[in-house]
């Protein structure tokens, strides 16, 4: 019985468009609460260094230093959102591979 | 035997282009697998390193074998990881974290250097940035496929 081409390739469009959505929603929401995560944290120190000085354990001219490790620290949480994206992305084309090489052995 | 050389004929219609597509790169990994070395190390010289920090209340150049030795393990684990494949994202990481004009573990000796000694409030501070960049490494190193995982 001759395989029904039009039909797997239908079938695999649908379900791969199913795969990117889920993908990208589950990547997007992540990424946004790690981002809210970490601007709370920062807002944080902030108030915790400038307490600190009230209080003489930290000298105020150490608090420039603080603030660029922290902007250097959003630099290191932004490239982890890269790799985080770019390990999806992978995921996403094993789970490609995979669907079509199920598909089609299921189909013959 | 018309029907099995016609399944046969489709089968390879469909194989074809799968094996296009790898030949094409196109399931090439972005990034690199999971390394458990790389994360053990990550994790070991984030200790070495915040453990070496607690120290700069002390007279900088009492420090410099200990300092020294932190260092080198840095520079050990940055070769390593420049030598894997599709590993920039960490590399530009590690660069970032030992950058010594910036502000994590690379500014911080320098400081360091320059102060002679450095105050305790300030040192505790400074650990859990440098604590957090160390984490951002070894967060993204676990989350990477386990090389098991890859279909080829």
């Amino acid at each position: 019985m001759p395989i029904d081409i039009q039909g797997i390739l239908t079938q695999l469009e649908q379900q791969i468009a199913s795969l990117a959505k889920t993908s990208v929603k589950n990547y997007a929401t992540q990424a946004q609460s790690d981002g809210q995560a970490i601007l709370t944290s920062m807002k944080a120190d902030l108030v915790d260094w400038t307490n600190q000085v009230a209080n003489g354990t930290l000298k105020a001219s150490d608090i420039p230093d603080l603030i660029a490790g922290d902007s250097d620290n959003l630099k290191m949480a932004a490239l982890t959102q890269i790799g985080l994206a770019e390990i999806e992305a992978d995921q996403f084309k094993q789970s490609v591979l995979d669907l079509i090489t199920k598909t089609i052995t299921a189909a013959i | 035997m018309k029907t099995y050389i016609s399944s046969r004929k489709y089968y390879f219609l469909l194989i074809i282009p799968i094996i296009l597509l790898h030949s094409c790169n196109l399931f090439t990994p972005i990034i690199s697998t999971y390394d458990s070395y790389a994360y053990t190390q990550t994790t070991s010289i984030k200790v070495d390193a915040i453990n070496l920090m607690g120290m700069a209340t002390e007279d900088y150049q009492s420090h410099k074998t200990d300092i020294a030795a932190v260092q080198n393990n840095i520079q050990k684990i940055y070769e390593y990881e420049k030598h894997r494949k599709h590993d920039t994202i960490t590399v530009q990481q590690w660069k970032l974290l030992t950058d010594t004009t910036r502000h994590l573990f690379g500014g911080f000796i320098i400081k360091w250097r320059k102060e002679k000694q450095l105050d305790k409030g300030y040192i505790q501070d400074k650990e859990k940035e440098v604590g957090f960049a160390f984490d951002q490494i070894a967060d993204l190193e676990s989350k990477k496929i386990k090389p098991s995982d890859v279909k080829n």
